[in-house]
């Protein structure tokens, strides 16, 4: 019998391995998913931009970079519920060597393949209409891969918490809503008044906060920002947490 | 495993659970439905929790010392199916490589296992296209080119014809004469009987029974068992469900009334052994 490893090299390798299969083979076997996931940005951008002229387009370009993360996580917590629920799938993975963190990361990054034409076409559109330098990129940047770590951990976790594929549609939709809609992602936190701080309460909006204060579109203070970043981080340290301790990859 | 226990609420599935397989050998569990085949599977496999008593894999704890039993084991669950766009080759060589197998072995791996359950012609099409057999193949093409030491597989040959049966048993039989072993639960008590070196009767989370096929036939009275109605009224057989069995030693002992005379087989001592045929609807 041949002994199997499971270190951080093969960790890393089921990462990519889960990416590809999840994520590169049906792209490549069916590409028509890839735009199915731009409509409701693109409509979002369109409208605003309508709207409200300039601001609208740049809140529209922002909105557009959040909602790609964000729907990478939606779509993550249908592909495990169905690879848990329906394939069985997860139940053949938790007997090999690959840990629930590396099945997460994995399964999330094959979601961000999914959705990368968006993350392209609004990348492109950043850097078109809003040009930043190079450190405000860099904080858009790790804004938004907090920000998909953060979501995907938790969608994998919420998946892991249905018995029965069908309600996870529905919480799906709801957590478009929830996440992408109603807090301050399309608009700036300051229209929330004295609530403001409600921006905190979610990853998305936090994550709008720092992209809408890098690229000016909106004023915000240090402390707001470096607050939003403490507030990226620990969706992040909780996600992780809730995937490692919480997660329903072994069942208490 | 010694005392090994699990509840679902209320319902104590596994009421202390004591089994021992040797390696290199092929035990498959028989029980009716609710008996707690596949709760035991999926502790085993370190899916699920026990809440009592202990129990090792490959002489690993499955309780503390997951990392090291689960580099040892591989399972097909029940129900599983295999992802439908991906084609046979490329769900079991990816499978292989979540296993930590080197690529190149997992390629060789990935030839051979789908040669022997004769896919490998169909390789580069997609899953969704092949027959329900031939799906159910792809999982056990997995699993056995996992080169794993424990097997598990829960029901791996349902909704197979008799050549796929034949086919999956073949292969169960090569792997384990490697020195593998093979832990599977089946309703097919002819496959129990033709392919495993001992058996064990699950009844309400109990062991009710062990011993290779042959010893549980054996230890059955008479030659041939004859199945008459229940509504006979007789003290010399047995009752299960709508029937009554009696165990004679020649033909000539057939009363009338009888509906099937037949050798005595596995299937007569799983029977009258197990007790609660058709009580049980949850999970087991």
């Amino acid at each position: 019998m041949r002994r199997v490893k499971g270190g951080l090299g093969h960790q890393l390798r089921a990462i990519l391995v889960l990416a590809w299969l999840n994520g590169l083979l049906p792209i490549i076997r069916s590409p028509l998913w890839t735009i199915s996931t731009l409509t409701m940005p693109i409509s979002l951008l369109v409208l605003l931009t309508i709207l409200y002229k300039n601001v609208g387009l740049v809140m529209g370009i922002v909105g557009g970079l959040i909602w790609s993360m964000l729907s990478s996580g939606t779509a993550l917590i249908g592909d495990a519920a169905y690879y848990r629920l329906e394939l069985k799938f997860q139940q053949m993975i938790v007997a090999t060597p690959t840990n629930p963190l590396a099945y997460t990361v994995g399964l999330a990054l094959s979601e961000v393949v999914f959705t990368l034409p968006g993350i392209v076409l609004f990348a492109v559109l950043f850097t078109v209409i809003t040009p930043v330098d190079q450190w405000e990129a860099l904080r858009v940047t790790l804004s938004l891969v907090l920000l998909w770590y953060s979501v995907s951990a938790l969608a994998f976790y919420s998946s892991t918490l249905f018995t029965y594929i069908r309600y996870i549609w529905a919480v799906a939709s709801l957590l478009t809503l929830v996440l992408g809609i109603l807090p301050p992602v399309y608009y700036p936190a300051i229209y929330l008044g004295r609530m403001w701080w409600l921006a905190y309460l979610v990853p998305t909006s936090s994550s709008a906060l720092i992209i809408q204060d890098a690229v000016g579109v909106v004023h915000y203070s240090p402390l707001q920002v470096n607050l939003a970043y403490l507030s990226e981080v620990t969706w992040c340290l909780l996600g992780t947490v809730l995937v490692m301790r919480v997660a329903r990859w072994r069942s208490s | 495993m010694r005392g090994l226990r699990r509840s679902f609420g209320d319902k104590e599935v596994l009421r202390g659970i004591d089994l021992e397989i040797d390696y290199g050998k092929i035990a498959a569990l028989l029980g009716p439905n609710g008996a707690g085949k596949t709760t035991l599977i999926r502790i085993l496999t370190t899916e699920l929790m026990p809440h009592g008593g202990e129990a090792y894999v490959a002489g690993y704890d499955v309780v503390r010392q997951t990392g090291e039993v689960r580099r040892r084991i591989a399972v097909v669950p029940q129900d599983a199916r295999p992802i439908t766009y991906m084609t046979p080759y490329e769900f079991v060589y990816s499978y292989l490589l979540l296993r930590g197998l080197p690529r190149i072995d997992a390629r060789r791996a990935v030839r051979d296992s789908l040669e022997e359950l004769g896919l490998w012609d169909v390789r580069k099409t997609p899953i969704y296209q092949l027959s329900g057999g031939m799906t159910r193949r792809v999982l056990v093409a997995s699993v056995l080119a996992s080169n794993a030491e424990v097997i598990f597989l829960d029901e791996p040959t349902v909704g197979l014809d008799a050549v796929s049966r034949r086919v999956v048993w073949n292969s169960l039989r090569r792997y384990s004469s490697s020195g593998a072993t093979i832990f599977l639960t089946t309703h097919y008590i002819d496959e129990a009987e033709l392919i495993s070196d001992v058996v064990f009767l699950i009844d309400n989370g109990l062991i009710v029974a062990r011993g290779s096929p042959r010893e549980l036939v054996e230890s059955l009275p008479g030659k041939y068992v004859v199945e008459y109605p229940a509504t006979i009224n007789s003290d010399s057989c047995i009752k299960v469900g709508d029937l009554c069995l009696a165990f004679v030693e020649s033909l000539n002992e057939i009363h009338e009334g009888a509906l099937r005379v037949s050798p005595k087989s596995l299937e007569h001592y799983v029977l009258i052994t197990i007790k609660s045929w058709g009580e049980n609807y949850e999970e087991g």
